[in-house]
Parts: structure tokens; sequence; C-alpha cells
């Protein structure tokens, strides 16, 4: 890191830092990445573990959360939840952003006919409801956790791939790339040194807000049944089961809901802070 | 202008390709024979065959994509349901006036809504007015669709009894799904009226208009907010699109029968024709009210020249 990006990171960390709502943002995310990962110790009980004399019970001190109609605990079900909800989130845009920056760098660094029919498709996905995409590919490879990030993730590309061609358009005429063409750089050092990093400021904002979109469509497509299958307690697929005994165990319904939508709230809180930070011009 | 128009919808038809392209293959790609679905497990090997050579399902991946094509334009043909065996758009064309009631209702309460929001949130930039609509947006647009619709159903329904769960036969009936829908666009629409709005407010036209000594609510409503309305009007055309979309999930969790609880059942029941042709449906639809919404910029800022 040069000292002068390290001097816009620091900026960018304090600007972070003094936003109350980014930072409220940031702390949900390393909540949840911290019960996620230490699942096992935090989770009271294992999420597959049944014990049926303990079925269709409310929340109490022995089940912070109550059960569910098989007697697994809510709770432990939740936690062990976050894992499966933030490593698709993650994954989720690892692929949409990986697969996006490519085809859009490539676009607009290199234009011309490819570059137009990169963008051209990329303008047909978009062109679909990008749950409905996701909805279309999922039934196409059948339900299950990969196939549902590979699903959720593609029907994300054509966000990143917009905005990687908008600033590689840009940063494509600037000095330096022609001072690293003239010094007889190759292509593919000046996009890996140039190009791609000077465009992950408006990818990074996109990204977080991504992960929380991503969250948000993996539950919607496990609510419907495309997604994860049970018994892995993932949020969309709980509220799916739970859904049948919103009358009597209401707590089946109403928690697994409250921590999805705790998470977007934490990524919104942080990708909108991130996006004051890296451009204050776009800050209301 | 209509020359701009008819320009706009012949620059539709390559999208429009485009997306049953990308819908036909992933029906082509979808594991499992077509022709057995169809048939059902009893069928013998030599009738699979027959049904597929019929159904010119053994030819080359781009010759069934060209007559897939073909048909769908001149005689509208999508496919068939392998449940139903009916047209795959007649299962769609009475499926959708129910989709579009409640997306264009909720459209509606979020434009309604969301603007005013916007605009005295931005008018009173920082205030607590300010604050809390800006909280209760990102609210709006962190919530599952089909957990606010859940929550309402047992509010509402179960235990208030004021509204009913499921149909649509009624206008109570239309309240609940129509506000769970509008929700995410209603929040959506008042943080882009806020900061449309607080682009406009500061600019120099807005203080001689104020200068002239004109009332506030002309300067806001007539300088200010027509000056604003283009990314207002964009974001609710993308919204409405979204709507379209959207409704899978509203349907399924209200019962509503539209294209989004006929897809949800499509999927349930691997009946691929179905689930691809309510995606194709609703993406053609999402796209021509884009169209509309670009035409509809002409009207709103006269500066827009379509000539060029």
């Amino acid at each position: 890191m040069t000292p002068r990006n390290r001097g816009t990171a620091w900026r960018v960390v304090r600007t972070l830092l003094r936003n109350r709502l980014a930072v409220l943002g940031a702390a949900i995310i390393l909540t949840l990445v911290t019960a996620g990962v230490f699942a096992p110790l935090v989770a009271p009980r294992d999420y597959a573990r049944q014990s049926l004399e303990r079925g269709y019970e409310t929340p109490s001190k022995d089940f912070w959360l109550g059960t569910d109609q098989y007697g697994r605990d809510v709770f432990s079900r939740i936690v062990y939840g976050a894992r499966i909800s933030l490593a698709v989130g993650f994954l989720t845009v690892g692929i949409g952003l990986s697969v996006g920056v490519l085809v859009g760098v490539a676009a607009g660094y290199y234009g011309g006919k490819m570059g137009n029919i990169l963008m051209r498709l990329m303008d047909v996905l978009l062109a679909m409801p990008s749950i409905l995409l996701s909805i279309a590919i999922a039934a196409s490879l059948g339900p299950g956790l990969f196939n549902l990030m590979v699903a959720v993730g593609i029907s994300s590309v054509p966000r990143y791939a917009r905005i990687a061609r908008g600033s590689a358009l840009s940063i494509r005429e600037m000095e330096y790339i022609e001072a690293a063409r003239a010094s007889g750089s190759s292509d593919l050092h000046i996009l890996t040194r140039h190009v791609i990093p000077n465009c992950m400021a408006p990818l990074i904002v996109q990204a977080t807000l991504g992960v929380a979109s991503a969250i948000l469509n993996a539950a919607a497509l496990s609510f419907i049944g495309l997604g994860v299958q049970p018994p892995f307690p993932e949020w969309g697929a709980m509220l799916s089961e739970g859904r049948q005994f919103i009358r009597e165990l209401p707590h089946l319904t109403i928690f697994p809901g409250l921590a999805i939508m705790i998470t977007i709230l934490g990524f919104n809180f942080l990708g909108d802070g991130l996006r004051d930070a890296l451009d204050p011009r776009l800050r209301n | 202008m209509y020359r701009y128009a008819l320009w706009r919808l012949v620059s539709l038809v390559p999208v429009l390709v485009g997306v049953a392209f990308i819908v036909f293959t992933l029906l082509y790609i979808t594991p499992g024979d077509p022709a057995r679905m169809a048939l059902g497990d009893l069928a013998t090997d030599e009738m699979v065959w027959e049904f597929r050579e019929k159904e010119g399902l053994n030819d080359p991946f781009l010759v069934q994509f060209g007559r897939y094509l073909c048909n769908a334009v001149t005689k509208g043909d999508i496919g068939r349901s392998y449940m139903t065996k009916s047209p795959v758009l007649t299962e769609l064309a009475a499926s959708f006036p129910d989709t579009f009631k409640i997306s264009a209702f909720a459209i509606v309460i979020a434009l309604v809504l969301g603007v005013p929001f916007g605009i005295v949130s931005a008018v009173k930039q920082y205030s607590i007015f300010d604050s809390i609509t800006m909280l209760f947006a990102m609210i709006g647009m962190s919530m599952p669709v089909f957990w606010l619709g859940l929550l309402l159903i047992l509010t509402f329904s179960v235990h208030l009894r004021w509204l009913p769960s499921s149909g649509l036969d009624s206008f109570r009936a239309m309240i609940l799904p129509s506000v769970t829908l509008a929700t995410q666009s209603l929040a959506i629409i008042t943080r882009m009226t806020r900061s449309s709005m607080l682009e406009v407010i500061r600019q120099d036209y807005i203080r001689t208009a104020r200068a002239k000594g004109q009332r506030e609510s002309v300067v806001i409503l007539r300088h200010a907010l027509r000056n604003a309305l283009i990314p207002i009007v964009t974001v609710a055309g993308v919204q409405f699109g979204i709507l379209l979309g959207g409704a899978v999930l509203t349907e399924s969790i209200f019962s509503i029968p539209g294209v989004g609880r006929l897809m949800v059942s499509s999927i349930k029941m691997r009946d691929y024709p179905v689930v691809q042709g309510g995606v194709l449906f609703i993406a053609f639809a999402a796209t021509f009210v884009n169209l509309l919404v670009d035409l509809l910029y002409v009207h709103i800022d006269p500066r827009i020249d379509v000539r060029q």
C-alpha cells in the first residue's frame, strides 16, 4: 500500500467511525460473524437435535426463542443459520463481483464490438427483475446451497459489470495508463495493477449493499423451496417451515424474520456509510 | 414523438430476444427429459421417442430456439404446461390481471406516500421528522417482503380480524398484499425523492424564486419538485417492474392466484415451461413499463429533445 493509499484508507475509516449508523451496522455484522464462526460455543444446543416431547414450546428460560415442531431449539438454529446466510451473502457477492468485474473491465478497457456485445448481454440480464432471474436459474439448476449461490450470484453480475465498465472507461484515458503502456506493460499487468484497483471504490459500496440483497434473495428462494433444504437452518427456510404454525406459534415466524431484517439492516447501514465515506458527493 | 416511440419499441426487440434466449437456455439445461415429464413415468421408450420427434426435441439447440421464438412471435405459443397440458400463455394471461392489480395498487401507495414524505424530509433536512422517516425507510428496505406479509396477517387477520388474509375478491382483501408489496418501493421512492429534492433546492433558480417572494409551497411544488421528478419517475418505473416480479412471494403468502403463485406452484411440481414462461412474461411486462417511463420523460421535462 502506497503512503497515498494509506492516507485515503485512513480518511475513509475516520469518516466511517464518525457515522453512528455505519458503526452500528459494522457492530451488527461483527456480532453475526462472531456468532456464526463460534456457533457451537454460542448456541446452547445442536441445530438438528430433536426432542419431540419438547416440541411446540414458546420462548422460555430453557429455550430462549422457543422450539419448533420437532423440538429443535429455535435460538440455536438461528445462530447456526447466521453461518449459512452470511456464507451465502459473501460467496454470492464473490461470484457476482468477480464475474462482473471481469466482464465490465474487459468491456470498458477494450471496448469495441466485444465490449458492446458483453454489455448488451448485461442489459438483457438487467431487463429481468433480479429475484425472477434468480428463480429461473435456481429452478433450472435445482434446489441446494451451491445452486442457490450460483443463481443469486449470476443475477447480480450485471450490476457489478456496469459499475466496473463505467470506471474502466474513464480510467483507460488516464495519463498513468498511457505511461504504463509506453513503458511496455502488458494489458494483463495494466488491468490487474492499475485498472481493477482503481475501479474498486464504487464496487466495494455496491458489494456491501449487494451482500444485503443477496441474503434477502437467497432467503426468498429458500422460502419458496428453491434454496437450502431442511434440516439446514437457513433463515428463509425456517420462516417457510414456521409459516404453517403462524396462528399458534408465531415465534417460529417472527424470530427468523427478525434475524434476516437485522442482518440486512446492518449491511445497509454500513453500505450507506461506506458510500458517504468513499464519495462524499453522494451523501444526500 | 411517435417516431421516437416507434424507434424505442423496435430497440426493445433485441433485448426481448435476449431474454427469450436466456429463458430458453435455462429450460434447455434443466435436468430431466421434457418428453418423459410430459408423458409421465408409464410411457414406453417408443412413446418418448415419438414425442421427442413430434415436438422437435431431437433437433439441435439453435434450431429449437429458432422454432420457440418463431412460435412465440407468430402464434403466441411459449410451450405447454406439463401438468395441465394447456398452453402456458393461456395460463399466464388468466393469472396476470391479479398480479397487475396488486402491483399497480402497490406502486400507487408507494408514490402517494413516498413522494410527500421525501419532499418534507428534504425541506426539513436533519429535523426529527427527517431522521425518523429515513430510519423507517431503511427498515422498509431491509424488511423481507415475505416476513412482512406474515406479520401483517398475524396482526390484522389473526389478532385484530380487520382484514382478510387471502384472496383478492374485494378492496379490503387487496389492502394487505398491496401494502406488503409496496413497503420496499415506498422506502426507495422516499429516499430517492429526498435526495433528488435536496439536489434541486440548492439551485440558484430556487433562491431566485424565493427572492421574488413566491410562497414556499409554490417554490417547492412548482419549481423544485418538477425539476426533481425525472429520477423519481425513473425509480418508480423500475420499482413497478420489480413489483411485478416481487409479487411472486406476496401472492404465495396471500394465496392470490396471480402469475407469481402460478410460478411457485409450478416450481414445486417441476412444471418448468410455466416457470420459464412466467419469467419471460414478467420480464416483457417490466421492459414495457420501462419504455413507457422513457416516453413519459418528454412530458415531464420539455428540455429533453427526442430527436437527439
